[in-house]
């Protein structure tokens, strides 16, 4: 049985100005409907080009409930097909990647060419003359819209709605920065990455993403476990040390740490670099070896800019972060109100020497990984407060700290905000509220 | 240390020694009724000082400098994790998991350098919160000597699904 969706009205009366109902995290009908006016029509990260350098390269992406192709075709231009035969419906490709010379149904034998056209049908006689290749319905469907912010492809279920490039705006110069720190100015996905499922809505991890204020109680066990560690006087801590004490950070120094949104809803920490410690200490051989590649190409000032800039947790709405310094991407796919998968890979810079590419490795492990000793507090605690709303006894979440204190931000950022506000759950809330009830 | 080549099975002679074999199974079951008791120092205590524990997150890894790990801990590493688990807000360790380790198909070799290796099967039964979950995996244990005790220099551990979708995870396979 379903219930009937929530009217628009009843969805505006869910999010105020500094709460939101409990609802948005655990009503069925409000997931639903989230899949539709949220997953179906927004851009989503679907995945990133290097994954698939030759034509007959495919990759398996999903957006919502619905599972898609990339297929890079013999032109170099990149396909977004449906993983679905057109005939019964079967799924086509099940590895998470690979190569095919055309994409054949195991279940009758349905041939399409890696655009999704019909090659043609075994034993066709039985349908006389109604087999037509040219007609939509006897090729696999097409993602309506598919579109590259330099290499990382991202696809939209709706024929119409504003242009990626629109829907990212300003937040495409955490995608350059990322690009930007490759000696070669491009970028490599590792083959593999993590997935991680926790027992919340997919929500409270991109709000948590940008919250200052949970670290220093949520991880304060692997602040405490790593300020005790003993380094045996080596010169610099070892880089998943240096994380964990990053999170210790004292109230005021989150507070120097800048919250900027922007309309879309896309939020990312400034000055995180600078207040945390995760940043080399001291000049290094290799370090400075990179840093002469990145001169090399692209000057001294614009190498300095590169380098120094702070941007942490950078939230694409609706459900993206990356972290340019690292080069890592986390994506939250919702499974149920109460379920989510996060998953998370990370990226080589192309030209850089190894030893830059294992930083990026090993904050991935250090964060992301199933065992982290960050992550795991972050995703008990999730699953916490969804056993909390699920209660009804009282039914508003609050989002009210720091509210007041957003001002207008530099250029495109529409909010700028002390560290420890919740403007950045308040700024993703007006974009989700924009999404739910757009006609 | 690439801990493919730490393996290599092709230079390394069988253990004939009945007493040798089953001193390397006895190591294998004390060290799994460690972990089950959350003796997690004792566990510690069991690896050499340049010792290493090693999950890999992708099937096939050969090195962990090249390929995603679930756990890639040196004994320093390995040391503050479990004092993460002993400070008294560790919500992911809250309450601890039950665990029961089961190892099983031990087999040994003596690599060319005198060290033990040692490949077993683990199945690791894990309860908390009401939630029964089980992880299946093939071990390598590269064991060698110091003052007569053996100790782990490097543990491996291949899960079928290490690449697969999990929970998060806070004891040690």
């Amino acid at each position: 049985v379903s219930a009937a969706a929530p009217s628009r009205d009843e969805i505006a009366a869910l999010v105020e100005p500094d709460r939101v109902h409990r609802r948005v995290y655990t009503d069925p009908a409000i997931f639903a409907l989230e899949q539709q006016r949220i997953f179906e029509r927004l851009w989503i990260f679907v995945g990133h080009e290097s994954r698939i350098p030759k034509p007959g390269d495919f990759l398996r992406g999903r957006i919502g409930a619905a599972e898609i192709l990339l297929v890079r075709q013999a032109d170099g231009t990149i396909a977004g097909l449906h993983n679905r035969c057109a005939h019964r419906g079967a799924q086509l490709c099940v590895a998470a990647q690979g190569h095919v010379r055309n994409l054949v149904c195991p279940y009758h034998g349905w041939a399409f060419r890696l655009d999704g056209t019909l090659i043609g049908v075994p034993l066709p006689d039985g349908y006389g003359d109604r087999i037509d290749a040219k007609r939509a319905d006897w090729q696999l469907a097409r993602v309506p819209r598919l579109d590259s912010y330099r290499g990382f492809m991202f696809a939209s279920l709706a024929a119409e709605g504003v242009s990626l490039i629109e829907h990212l705006g300003g937040i495409t110069r955490a995608f350059d920065n990322m690009i930007d720190r490759s000696p070669e100015g491009l970028l490599e996905q590792h083959p593999y990455g993590f997935s991680q499922e926790f027992r919340g809505n997919w929500k409270l991890h991109m709000e948590n993403a940008t919250d200052t204020v949970h670290p220093m109680f949520v991880h304060e066990s692997s602040v405490e476990a790593g300020r005790n560690y003993d380094g045996d006087g080596a010169e610099e801590l070892p880089q998943a040390i240096q994380m964990f004490r990053a999170n210790g950070l004292p109230l005021a120094e989150w507070d120097r740490v800048g919250i900027h949104a922007y309309p879309t809803g896309h939020v990312y920490m400034g000055g995180f670099y600078r207040a945390g410690t995760i940043a080399p200490q001291r000049s290094d051989p290799v370090f400075d070896a990179y840093r002469r590649q990145l001169v090399a190409r692209q000057g001294e000032a614009k190498t300095a800019e590169i380098l120094a800039m702070d941007r942490f947790n950078n939230l694409i709405f609706p459900n993206l972060s990356i972290n340019p310094r690292f080069q890592v991407l986390r994506q939250v796919h919702p499974i149920a109100p109460d379920r989510t998968v996060a998953t998370s890979h990370c990226f080589r810079l192309v030209g850089a020497p190894p030893e830059i590419a294992r930083l990026g490795l090993r904050f991935l492990n250090t964060t992301n990984s199933p065992a982290s000793l960050i992550s795991s507090d972050d995703l008990e605690i999730f699953a916490r407060i969804q056993e909390g709303l699920a209660r009804s006894d009282s039914p508003w979440v609050d989002f009210s700290r720091g509210l007041g204190t957003e001002r207008p931000g530099d250029a495109d950022e529409a909010v700028r905000a002390p560290g420890t506000a919740e403007a950045s759950m308040r700024a993703q809330y007006r974009a989700w509220l924009a999404a739910m009830t757009a006609p | 240390m690439t801990a493919g080549g730490a393996f290599d099975l092709s230079r390394a002679a069988p253990v004939d020694d009945p007493a040798l074999a089953r001193e390397l199974e006895q190591f294998l079951f004390r060290e799994a009724a460690l972990l089950d008791e959350g003796a997690f120092e004792a566990w510690l205590a069991l690896f050499a000082a340049d010792g290493r524990y090693w999950v890999p997150g992708q099937p096939g890894a050969v090195d962990p400098d090249d390929s995603i790990s679930i756990f890639d801990d040196d004994r320093a590493l390995l040391a503050v994790r479990i004092a993460r688990l002993r400070q008294p807000r560790s919500y992911a360790f809250e309450p601890p998991p039950r665990t029961v380790h089961v190892v099983a198909n031990i087999e040994s070799w003596q690599a060319p350098d005198g060290a033990h290796l040692v490949r077993s099967k683990l199945l690791m039964a894990e309860y908390r919160n009401a939630t029964r979950r089980d992880f299946a995996a093939t071990v390598h244990h590269r064991l060698v000597r110091d003052a007569g005790a053996l100790r782990i220099a490097l543990k491996r551990v291949d899960l079928i699904d290490c690449d697969g979708i999990h929970e998060f995870m806070t004891v040690a396979f």
